[in-house]
């Protein structure tokens, strides 16, 4: 049984302390999803810069930070509180609007941006952005699930 | 002591939910429909039976409705391929000689040194694009926003050696171009990328869906 980290809650992948069974899989898509929210804003800010979007995929963050997360994140948080279930909603409230505002305003932007940055990324460059978009939807819904799910019940 | 982890209804309704979205998903197969008549990605490049317009295969990339970009068409192939307004299906050398059979003349006056402050020369090329279902063909000012509002002028640039060597796939760029085998004269290198003097978009309010085909046909204005 894991000792609860002094003043905080215990990382993911455990409930008030104790190991979960399934919870190394539920923690590792939790920190899969996290890092993919992490470099969705970073290659979001950096497709901003023109000179720099036409010479790199900034997409390409988006899988760099949640393998970086799915791999190191695990030994960062063990004995750390991990955000609670309602920061997933927080983090994608705040990368919603910041779409919504590089894209003029416009809520076609929700539907084009994400996808286009995670198409470059992943390198799917043959799949139509409505196609991906339901990938995402599903993708979404997995990745909020399993971040809440990583959150001791007394915790949430 | 392991204690069973509770998985409520609602997240295995999501789960189940999500997985059977990325199913159905699995079997959408996008298809081009009515392009003209012999264009497809495997034959990217028609010459017009009176041999005064060529018409090029390409998709449109969504992500610039809302990305700023300085490139109408590139060729897949190339270096850049995903980061056009066009992905284009034809390979800069074919489409350099397929316009040097249009009759069109290349203006060769660009170089690596003198971009910045020269505008490309050669002959300008009236480009328009059409699509299927639509009843018309549209201007590249139509389908491409420029964020000052001034008239797009495609010329011939060439700069075939300078494209074969660089790899970009550039075939349309969006400010005079060393490496773009036609450019837009109408703005110097740098324009778009490092002096910021304008912003050019897919304009989202007149072209069809990201992935859609399309039929760019251009002819040598005289």
């Amino acid at each position: 049984m894991k000792p609860m980290p002094p003043g905080g809650r215990p990382g993911p992948g455990t409930d008030g302390g104790r190991a979960l069974p399934g919870g190394a899989l539920l923690s590792l898509a939790a920190r899969l999803y996290a890092g993919a929210l992490a470099g969705l804003f970073l290659s979001l800010v950096l497709s901003r810069f023109v000179w720099l979007e036409m010479r790199v995929k900034t997409g390409l963050l988006i899988p760099a930070c949640a393998l970086a997360l799915a791999v190191f994140g695990g030994r960062g948080a063990r004995g750390r509180p991990w955000p609670g279930g309602r920061s997933v909603l927080a983090a994608q409230a705040v990368l919603a609007f910041l779409f919504l505002a590089a894209g003029g305003l416009d809520p076609d932007s929700l539907a084009v941006l994400p996808a286009a940055l995670v198409r470059d990324g992943l390198g799917l460059s043959g799949i139509p952005l409505a196609v991906l978009n339901r990938w995402l939807l599903g993708a979404v819904a997995l990745g909020s699930a399993a971040w809440a799910a990583t959150v001791p019940r007394a915790r949430r | 002591m392991l204690r069973r982890f509770p998985i409520s209804a609602g997240f295995t309704a999501l789960a189940t939910l999500a997985v059977l979205a990325v199913t159905a998903c699995l079997f959408t197969v996008a298809h081009a429909a009515g392009m003209p008549a012999g264009l497809s990605p495997e034959n990217p490049l028609l010459t017009a039976p009176d041999g005064k317009s060529i018409t090029v295969y390409a998709v449109v990339n969504g992500k610039f409705f809302f990305t700023p970009t300085r490139h109408a068409v590139i060729s897949k192939d190339g270096k850049y391929g995903d980061m056009a307004v066009f992905k284009g299906f034809v390979a800069p050398k074919d489409f350099h000689a397929a316009l040097l059979a249009l009759g069109a003349r290349p203006g060769e006056n660009m170089t690596l040194a003198n971009k910045e402050a020269t505008h490309v020369e050669g002959d300008e090329l009236a480009v328009t694009v059409s699509w299927a279902g639509d009843s018309r063909d549209h201007a590249l000012d139509e389908v491409i926003r420029d964020s000052n509002g001034k008239p797009i002028v495609i010329r011939f640039g060439g700069n075939l050696a300078t494209s074969l060597d660089k790899n970009t796939g550039c075939l349309i760029c969006l400010d005079s171009c060393p490496v773009g085998i036609s450019s837009n004269a109408t703005y110097t290198y740098g324009a778009v990328e490092t002096r910021h003097e304008v912003a050019f978009t897919g304009n989202k309010d007149v072209l069809p869906a990201d992935g859609t085909p399309v039929a760019i046909t251009i002819r040598v204005k005289k």
